[in-house]
């Protein structure tokens, strides 16, 4: 195999995203849209598409209240406005999340108290989190894994015991279940984005389930600039968080081919499974496949035994076109933090920080394509010596 | 037209509510755009018509800056934080609750200075006496097509080192003596609201001649096209989709031609309404040129009119004419929004009427004055008619 690294020629002609860049049907979305497109409509603010997603996602999470908002991001500094416990000023959120998570405590004027997480399942689980549990804290941010979810029974029972309100980040786990229950109802509420990388494209955006119908009414006001639409009066700080019904209709239009994206993603997930396996060295995160998930992601943990760095490994296989990324890197306690932030030990974030490495999924990625990135792999694995030494030489 | 006004018991002047219609490129150059971001399957991260967008507004505004983003309130959120403001921030007592809450978010401790009497916009002399040792911005609100007095904003921000910018939405495309509103203060905001001229059915743009501070602003809002690398405190999202610069590029291409309609209808409202005692129509100063005429305010002098804006606006309702009324005080949770302490504003809020504009005809602009005039004809029986 001639690798690009040193032949300057891609295996792939365009790039290979980790991002899901899942299209809807075009014909889907302008229908939804043309139902309220007409001369002079309304196409921003609390109109019929918004309204119509809110309750078919409530309905398709099974929970009671959907409130749908301009994007994931500011979701979430909004709920968590809603929640927080008041006088107190810390969040318990991984470290090795989303990387703009500290930042959505910076908006709040709060402080993140970044977590460990478990080595198996990636994620805060029960014992992390109540080593983070102080007089200060204000709120348990939970975001699931990329692959599989964290442990919700383990939070949301922590979060019973203190008295301290649970949000869930579950836009990786759109659509999972968790004993056979739909995720989108656990803990206070769960948050999640409709950006164009995300399982539901809408273009961007983002909802929050729960069933929780005082906090539900108060995330409505804090959307609409703190206005009451039925008092008409200012209630409460707010923010211009309304969904666009554009996005709304894209939103909706990816809904309609949920199922079809899953079988998709998994006939992906398993032809990874399938050609990743007996690759020494190389560990593909599984998903269940008894309980319920969407398949999305493809990330894979470089173990002891794998003969390269993860950032060689990266390079190598970036010169191929395929946008291969590293998980969550940098985790957020090694950023450069202009606010301030706080920690405990996070010696299991340290360790997995340099093993894992998302893999090409998502609608750019056929069949054929994973079976050319995991002869990649393979090839990489037995030729890593000649690899190390023709680098070394080049640079020399 | 001698029929009875709906109030005196006659039938609506408009069969169906006469509202302002939002500016929708038609459907099939709607799908067009849809085929463009279909085919080339990206759909937001600062995408081909974001950029685009981004350079025909900073042709039109003649800036060195336009960064488009998802809409104004977090716009002016990621713009406050942008130009590294702390402390009181002073701004018009007569604005949105928006702008309000925006700079709140922004960490900022809002000051509010009452406006002029005759300009509607910030009162430059009180201004200068709300100005404390906190005080580290003047943020102005620019409505209904005028502007504040920019140079003397500017020259107080220099005396007092304090930044200042300015949301503008309503002067999109328009000239302040000889520079075009944009280029003034450290940055300026305008909204894409489907409520104007320009709209992606919600977004804004914000304008600026300074690389940092729009480096700042392009790194503020997300990893793709965030251009050059700088210290910022912290990020927010505020990406356009590729669908929301589409809209707002379809809508650009016809900002000439309804700027010229948007004349037409004022001048109609200008002839035929200047005749009435007590309505008067907002005009800025003469130092505005190249007007876009989005919005047209009148002004109800309840004494000479004999009845309140709020009254007339339930009149023009009954004859299914939809004016927006501006009750912007309504609220308790802001202690500084106090009546007493803005008493312009509040008077203000409460004898403004915005009369339709966008979308509607000629014939229409008459017929709504043409029902204005008969109320004011009679205004002893409508007011009697409405103290039962």
């Amino acid at each position: 195999m001639n690798l690009a690294i040193f032949s300057g020629k891609p295996i792939f002609d365009t790039p290979k995203s980790t991002s899901n860049l899942v299209q809807p049907d075009k014909e889907s979305f302008l229908n939804y849209i043309g139902e309220i497109y007409d001369e002079g409509s309304q196409m921003s603010g609390l109109n019929y598409l918004t309204l119509r997603l809110e309750e078919r996602l409530a309905q398709e999470h099974g929970a009671n209240y959907c409130v749908a908002v301009c994007n994931g991001l500011w979701g979430i500094v909004m709920s968590i406005h809603a929640l927080r416990l008041s006088g107190k000023s810390e969040i318990v959120m991984p470290s090795l999340t989303y990387r703009r998570m500290a930042d959505i405590a910076a908006w709040l004027q709060m402080v993140p108290h970044f977590c460990d997480v478990d080595y198996d399942t990636l994620a805060m689980n029960a014992s992390h989190t109540r080593s983070c549990i102080n007089r200060n804290t204000a709120l348990i941010l939970a975001p699931h894994p990329i692959v599989n979810l964290c442990d919700i029974d383990g939070l949301v029972a922590l979060s019973k015991e203190f008295d301290i309100p649970i949000l869930f980040d579950s836009v990786e786990a759109s659509f999972a279940e968790h004993n056979t229950k739909k995720i989108g109802s656990f803990g206070d509420a769960e948050c999640f984005s409709m950006h164009a990388s995300k399982f539901l494209n809408g273009f961007e955006g983002g909802y929050i389930t729960t069933n929780n119908k005082q906090f539900a009414d108060k995330l409505r006001i804090i959307r609409n600039n703190g206005i009451n639409v039925q008092s008409g009066l200012v209630e409460s700080p707010g923010i211009d968080g309304k969904l666009i019904e554009l996005h709304a209709a894209m939103t909706l239009a990816s809904l309609d081919d949920k199922d079809n994206q899953i079988e998709r993603n998994k006939s992906r997930f398993l032809k990874y499974k399938e050609e990743l396996s007996g690759i020494n060295g190389l560990t593909l995160m599984e998903y269940s496949l008894t309980e319920k998930r969407s398949f999305k992601n493809i990330l894979v943990r470089l173990e002891k035994d794998w003969p390269l760095s993860r950032d060689l490994t990266i390079k190598i296989l970036q010169a191929e076109n395929m946008v291969v990324r590293p998980y969550y890197y940098p985790p957020l306690h090694k950023k450069e933090n202009k606010f301030p932030t706080t920690h405990g030990t996070l010696e299991i974030t340290e360790i997995l920080m340099d093993q894992l490495m998302l893999l090409p999924c998502g609608e750019f990625i056929s069949l054929d394509d994973i079976e050319i990135v995991a002869d990649h792999l393979k090839f990489i694995s037995h030729n890593a010596d000649s690899i190390k030494e023709k680098l070394s030489s080049q640079l020399s | 037209m001698n029929k009875n006004l709906a109030v005196l018991g006659g039938s609506p002047s408009f069969m169906n509510p006469l509202e302002q219609k939002n500016y929708l490129p038609d459907w099939p150059q709607f799908t067009k755009m849809i085929d463009g971001i279909f085919s080339r399957k990206y759909y937001t991260n600062h995408g081909a018509l974001a950029q685009e967008l981004e350079k025909r507004l900073s042709d039109l505004l003649e800036v060195n800056h336009a960064i488009c983003m998802t809409n104004t309130g977090i716009g002016l959120m990621i713009a406050s934080k942008a130009l590294g403001l702390k402390g009181k921030i002073i701004l018009p007592a007569f604005s949105h609750i928006s702008v309000l809450q925006a700079v709140t978010w922004a960490g900022l401790e809002p000051v509010l200075c009452d406006v002029n009497q005759e300009t509607y916009h910030l009162n430059t002399k009180s201004l200068e006496a709300q100005i404390d040792q906190n005080t580290c911005a003047i943020l102005g609100v620019n409505l209904f097509g005028g502007s504040c007095e920019y140079e003397k904003v500017e020259e107080i921000s220099a005396k007092f080192s304090l930044k200042s910018y300015f949301v503008s939405s309503d002067a999109i495309g328009q000239q302040y003596g000889n520079k075009k509103i944009g280029n003034f203060g450290s940055c300026e905001i305008f909204s894409l609201h489907e409520s104007n001229i320009i709209n992606s059915t919600d977004g804004c743009v914000i304008t600026t001649n300074d690389d940092f501070i729009a480096a700042r602003l392009r790194n503020m809002r997300s990893s793709y096209g965030s251009g050059p690398r700088v210290q910022i405190e912290f990020t927010g999202n505020g990406r356009m989709s590729e669908v929301q610069a589409g809209m707002a590029l379809a809508t650009l291409e016809k900002f000439e031609k309804r700027s010229i309609q948007n004349k037409g209808i004022f001048k109609v409202y200008d002839n035929l309404l200047s005749k009435i005692n007590g309505i008067e129509i907002f005009k800025p100063n003469d130092i505005i040129q190249n007007r876009n005429y989005q919005k047209l305010v009148v002004r109800i002098n309840e004494n000479e009119f004999g009845i309140s804006a709020s009254k007339l606006s339930q009149v023009l309702e009954m004859e299914n004419i939809i004016v927006t009324k501006f009750n912007l005080y309504n609220s308790n949770f802001f202690e500084s929004m106090n009546p007493a302490d803005i008493p312009i504003a509040f008077a203000l809020s409460n004898s403004l009427l915005q009369l339709p504009v966008r979308g509607i005809e000629i014939p229409e602009a008459q017929m709504i004055c043409d029902v204005i005039h008969r109320i004011h004809n009679n205004i002893d029986g409508i007011r009697i008619q409405l103290s039962d």
